[in-house]
């Protein structure tokens, strides 16, 4: 096939696919998937936001642990005090 | 009428409804691009509504810079869709049992486009993505080279290069 050829070959297929459309509805479709896709709070992948969360919240879980652990120490010592001032008074 | 550049503008100042405007003066022809890269309208029609979404996210998010127009924009980004598109369609290809339904009749007009773009498909097949792409972008699109290096993004020279080359293949093919 010579480059003449192909060409005109690629001409008339170029003329025959004139008529092809988008089907109906797919520019309403299109247009709907793009703004959903593009707002806001919305995601193609709904557990994306909850997988983004996990490592704050396992910071948040060690951060509780930590304060749990250092109120109990403090409220040990306000009642070893309280313990000693007791007895002082006794 | 608004343009499109003005529509876009409007998207790009959170004015979300301008975006069907865009995607209305478009659909036929980047649907009609994408089959003629593609092959068959079905996965055009999802090429090109991926091709929108990336398109909205980035008007949205200030990514188009307006140094080419919006319809240039929309055949670069469509393009280079198809480009995966064909890239992972010989991939499926490799797995047996997946091919592509076939579309319900809806006429004589759209049966002939269809087997055209099918016979598009079928004489560029085995070309390297790219050198597709730039065939058809010249020969059936009948863009100039300057407007197909633009929408592929690389110099005048790579798309003769390319289409000097995906000639050659065609007629090394047809020789054999």
């Amino acid at each position: 096939m010579s480059d003449v050829d192909l060409d005109q070959r690629l001409a008339r297929l170029a003329q025959a696919s004139e008529g092809i459309r988008a089907r109906p509805g797919f520019v309403e479709q299109a247009t709907l998937a793009a703004l959903a896709a593009g707002a806001p709070g919305l995601s193609a992948d709904p557990s994306r936001p909850l997988r983004r969360a996990v490592p704050l919240a396992a910071l948040a879980a060690v951060l509780s642990v930590l304060w749990a652990v250092i109120s109990e120490q403090g409220t040990d010592d306000v009642f070893a005090a309280a313990d000693e001032s007791v007895e002082i008074e006794w | 009428m608004e343009t499109l550049e003005e529509a876009a503008a409007r998207v790009a100042r959170g004015e979300a409804a301008a975006f069907q405007i865009i995607v209305a003066s478009t659909a036929d022809r980047l649907v009609r691009l994408a089959a003629r890269l593609l092959g068959n309208v079905s996965d055009a029609e999802d090429v090109v509504q991926e091709a929108y979404v990336k398109a909205y996210r980035a008007l949205t998010a200030g990514q188009f810079d307006g140094r080419s127009g919006v319809k240039t924009w929309l055949y670069r980004i469509v393009s280079h869709a198809a480009i995966d598109a064909l890239r992972s369609d010989k991939r499926r290809k490799a797995a047996p049992g997946d091919d592509t339904a076939e579309p319900a009749f809806d006429g004589v007009e759209q049966a002939e486009a269809r087997l055209a773009v099918a016979e598009i498909a079928s004489l560029l097949e085995g070309l390297p993505e790219e050198q597709r792409v730039a065939i058809v972008l010249k020969t059936v699109e009948g863009l100039s080279t300057p407007e197909i290096a633009r929408i592929l993004e690389c110099s005048e020279g790579a798309v003769e290069q390319r289409l000097v080359r995906a000639r050659a293949t065609l007629r090394a093919r047809s020789a054999s």
